[in-house]
Order: C-alpha cells, then structure tokens, then sequence
C-alpha cells in the first residue's frame, strides 16, 4: 500500500542523485528540504494552534473551569474539551507535526532501501518501481558519503579510539528533542491534557529515533536530521513571530 | 497507573507499530535450489536453513543448522563438488557440509558481505563471489587461496572454462581472472549493471545486463562478437539447449537466440518478470515468472501448458530427473515439483 509514497520517493531520490553529481547523501538532503517544503503550510498551521492552545490557558474562563472541576477530573477534561472545541482548536495539534513524520520516515526507509538495493527484492522492487529513462545506467547507485555507507548504521571509526562513535544518532537524539521541546507549547497545569501528550512524545520520540538511526540505514538518519533542523528553524522562526491570527470567539450562548 | 504513563505507553506502542512495518524480516531472496547428478537429491537454500530433500517425494533428510538459528540465512543455490556441498549465507559465513548429513567440514567468516551468489565448484578450488565486492577462492580444505576485489558488489556465479575463471560485477565489469593465480586476464566493461554471472559454450561467454541487451564475448580475449537489444533488463544467466540460447528479461519475455549471430529465432511473452535461466528438458523449455506462472514451451516457441501457482516464482526451474522444481517466494511452500504436464507432484513443506 505504501508503494504509493514509495514509488515516487524512489524516482525522485534517483533523479536528484543523477543531477547531483551521482551523491547520493546530497541527494536524501535536498529531497528532505524539499519535502519539508511541501509541507510546510501543514506545519505552520499546527505550529500556530499549538500557540493558540498555548494562549487560551491564560482565558479567564479557562481558569474558571481548572477551579470549578478541580475535584472532578472526568468533569474537568469534559469541559475543558467543549472550551477547546469552542475554541475552534484541538488539544492534541501540537503533537501532529511529529506523527505525519512517520509514514514519511517509512516510505524514506523504504525508497533508500530499493534505491540502493542490496537484496535480489530490493532490487527487483526497484527495478518494478523506476520510470527514469536513464536508471539503467546509474545502477549501482553510490552509497558512500562521507564516512558514511548509507546502506549501513553509521558507526565513526577514530583511530585513536577503541570504540565506534554513532555520531548520527546522537545527533538525531539531541535534534529530535530540540524540535519536540521547540514545538510544545509550555503548560503551567499539570492537568492539561494535550501538554501530557506533548511531553510524553518529547520524551519518547529523541530514544524511539536514536534507536532507528542505531539499526537502520544511515541515510535514514540524514533525512531524520536535516527533517529535524529545519523543523527546529522553522519553530524558531514562528517563535518571533506574533500570532496572526485570533482564537475564534466563543460560542454565543 | 498514572494518565502519563498510560500515554506514554500509547505512543511507544504506536511508534512501535510504525517501526515494526521496518523492521519485518521479509525473504530478500528467493530459493535456491540444487539437485545432485543422480537426481536422488535436493538441496534447498531458503531463509534460515538448507534443506535436503529427497527428489522423488520432496521428504525433508536433513536440515543446516539443526536447531533454528535467525542468525543464519541464505538463499544462493548450493554446489556440490569432491564429496562436499559448498554455500554461503547472508551473515557473510561460507559453509562446506557434508552432503549426506549436513555435517559441517569448514566454514569461513572473513567475508563482510552477503554471498547472494551460487557458488562454483571445481576439482580443485571453490569460487565465491561475494557482495563485499570479493571473489574468495578456496581449496577444498578450506584454505583461502586468493581473493579479488572488483569495485562494486558481485552477485553472479562464475563460470570456468580452460584455467580461466570469469566472473562479472553490478559494475557493469566482466573479468577474466586465471583460475590458479587470480591475475587479471582481460575486462571487459558491458555498458549495464550484471546481477548474473556468465554462460560459457564452446568458448563464447553469453551475458545479459540491465542495459537491456544480451551480449556474446569471445572468451578468450574478451571481444563482444555480438549485442543484441531485448525489451527489458536482463537478470538471469542464459542458457543453451538444442541449438538454442535461451533468456528472459524483466519485461517478461523469453527469447530463442541464435548463438553464433545473435539473430532472434522467436519471442514468448510470458506475462511476468524473469529473473531466472529458462531450462531445456526433454524437448521441452520451461520458464517460471513474477506473476506464478510456469510455463512449458515447445522448441520452436509455441507454449505448451501454462500453470499458475498463484505467487511470484523467482530464479530459475530446475529439473531432477523429470521433474521441474520450482521455488517459491513470500509463501509458506518453498518449493514445489511438477512434472512435464504442469501437475504439483510434491511440495515442499508438505503441509502446504
């Protein structure tokens, strides 16, 4: 099912690869700008919800509430929920931004995988899947870059150390927890549902990512880790911003 | 238990639901099947073991290792050779066993890739390609003679012929290496990537390549003598009988070429892709596709059954006496025998 994204992930990474001057390491960058590109509207808009979110805490009436029900947690979340949905928001935005990575980080996996094929199936699914005229020619597609094989976990090899250093994932752990504490919104109300997710997922996400960069293809993690600075960039830049746009009105009554 | 707990366990599980779509140990190949020159036995290599099978009913004799081992896999066709049946695995290890038991004689871990090539087995010496971009050249003790390293992984079985052996690259490269030394004799770049190793008749090398093309060289210095264009890329090693050299290309076609010129004597589309030798028997030609079919065609073409098995058939039909084993990918049967009407005889296991 995923060949939908796979397919065309695949052909694109090939063609930058082919016009990159057959580098494959540049070519999951700027394809991973590109993707981030794209979407970014959907990025911004979840970012400014999140703030909104962030903002309606401060409502009066919010406070209201957290007072009236503070004895009653089921009531609490019922009519914290009706705040939001007056509110036009949803409380579990902010953690979107981190979850449409996934079928994304997927579908990369995937494409980097046929791409540079090092199975029978792998190249089988890539030969089935490449509509470039030219992918005859460029197979073997080139996996070093850097110090890096891409179809390998990265390992840095010093020669005065008796150790391996996995410099990506650490990076792809510090990165991914910069972008998870840049895009939640801060809570003072240990209540607050949507900022329990929020830190639930910045927590998880830096190990469950360290992981993946620990064992999968480097070049996973490359994607990962240009995915993260420019998220954290993007949050960066939407933190000087002022808010364009209001909370809707509440509901008339 | 605390709300946050609970929602942390609600990520993790679905990040791990996400990651497990990753992480699935899916085949990476297909079977590899060998059968013994008195058609008594079979030597399957698929995922976490080889199996020896009797020929005649598809009974399991003996399976390597004996206990389960996720560690091990392979896929690459054994080769038998001086009383001992050689194959590699894809945790970069090279076996030798014993083939009536499966009695390990010698193994070799100094490979660092994958051997997803067959191996080639002479009186003498035993010749691996490996994906780590290494041919390893044993004797049968198991001494690493020498090796020879090519710029790109090799994945096909090389072929021997007069003290030369040739091997071929996804480099594009075919090399004619002597047999005893290793020494580059000539190369030859085919302008296309070369998953399958070469057939040698009569001192011509035929090899297709994913330019999609077929191509013969003279083998012993290496001139291309002819090229000749095919619908798709070309995957696996041709083969010749009766006259015949026969291929299929991913396109799904199967091609009767003349040897000496190249000139086409027929086409068969098939319907699926061919990743495998097309294998003459009994006056007959038998091909198997990505699309589970097997199909029988008559010498000048004409297709003479057409059998569906109802899941992707890669690599090559082999025959043990006259029956046509057939192996199976991403199913629970790994290899099925038919005979020369296209009826199941046995399966392989035999519970499916």
């Amino acid at each position: 099912m995923l060949d939908i994204i796979i397919v065309p992930f695949t052909n694109v990474l090939v063609f930058l690869y082919d016009i990159l001057g057959q580098n494959f390491g540049l070519a999951i960058i700027v394809f991973t700008v590109l993707i981030k590109l794209l979407t970014y509207p959907l990025s911004v808009s979840q970012l400014k919800s999140a703030r909104m979110t962030q903002e309606l805490q401060n409502d009066p009436r919010w406070k209201q509430i957290q007072t009236k029900y503070k004895d009653n947690r089921e009531k609490l979340a019922q009519e914290q929920m009706k705040f939001y949905q007056e509110k036009g928001i949803s409380p579990f935005s902010s953690c979107l931004p981190m979850l449409i990575q996934f079928p994304l980080l997927i579908a990369m996996y995937w494409s980097i995988q046929r791409s540079l094929a090092a199975t029978p199936i792998a190249l089988l699914d890539f030969a089935r899947g490449i509509a470039l005229p030219n992918a005859a020619e460029l197979l073997p597609l080139n996996s070093s870059f850097l110090w890096m094989d891409l179809s390998q976990p990265e390992r840095l090899h010093l020669a005065w150390l008796p150790f391996a250093i996995p410099v990506l994932t650490i990076i792809v752990v510090v990165t991914t927890w910069l972008q998870s504490k840049m895009m939640t919104p801060a809570s003072t109300n240990p209540n607050d549902q949507s900022a329990q997710m929020a830190r639930s997922m910045s927590l998880t996400m830096p190990l469950m990512m360290g992981y993946i960069s620990m064992v999968f293809p480097s070049g996973l993690s490359i994607y990962y880790v240009i995915s993260n600075v420019f998220g954290i960039a993007q949050a960066w830049l939407m933190r000087r911003q002022p808010l364009s746009t209001t909370p809707a009105a509440p509901a008339n009554k | 238990m605390k709300k946050n707990t609970l929602l942390n366990l609600a990520v993790l599980s679905l990040l791990s639901l996400a990651l497990s779509a990753c992480g699935t140990v899916a085949p990476l190949s297909w079977p590899g099947i060998h059968v013994d020159e008195a058609n008594s036995r079979v030597y399957v290599a698929y995922q976490n073991n080889i199996t020896a099978l009797n020929s005649q009913s598809g009974a399991s004799v003996w399976a390597f290792p004996t206990e389960r081992d996720n560690g091990f896999t392979a896929f690459a066709e054994p080769a038998l050779g001086d009383g001992q049946l050689f194959f590699g695995g894809y945790n970069h290890n090279f076996y030798a066993v014993t083939p009536a038991n499966g009695a390990l004689e010698w193994s070799f871990d100094g490979a660092e890739g994958q051997f997803i090539a067959s191996p080639l087995v002479d009186g003498e010496r035993i010749y691996a390609s490996n994906a780590d971009h290494n041919l390893y050249t044993f004797d049968h003790a198991g001494v690493l003679l020498w090796t020879f390293t090519t710029t790109h992984p090799q994945w096909g079985k090389p072929a021997l012929g007069d003290g030369v052996v040739y091997i071929s690259s996804l480099n594009h490269f075919l090399y004619a290496l002597d047999a005893e030394s290793g020494q580059v004799l000539w190369t030859l770049d085919t302008g296309g990537t070369l998953a399958a190793g070469p057939l040698l008749h009569e001192g011509v090398l035929y090899i297709g390549s994913f330019n999609s093309e077929v191509l013969a060289v003279d083998a012993a210095g290496g001139e291309v003598l002819w090229r000749v264009p095919t619908d798709g890329w070309v995957w696996g090693t041709p083969a010749m009988y009766e006259g015949q050299l026969l291929l299929g290309d991913l396109s799904g076609f199967l091609y009767s070429l003349d040897p000496a010129s190249g000139a086409q004597n027929w086409t068969l589309e098939t319907g699926g892709s061919i990743t495998g030798t097309p294998l003459g028997l009994n006056d007959s030609i038998y091909v198997i596709n990505e699309a589970g079919r097997v199909i029988s065609a008559s010498l000048d073409g004409a297709i003479q059954w057409n059998q569906d098995f109802g899941t992707e058939l890669y690599g090559s039909a082999v025959a043990a006496g006259d029956l046509i084993l057939v192996g199976q990918h991403n199913n629970t049967t790994t290899v099925i025998a038919v005979n020369e009407s296209g009826s199941r005889v046995w399966a392989f296991p035999s519970n499916n």
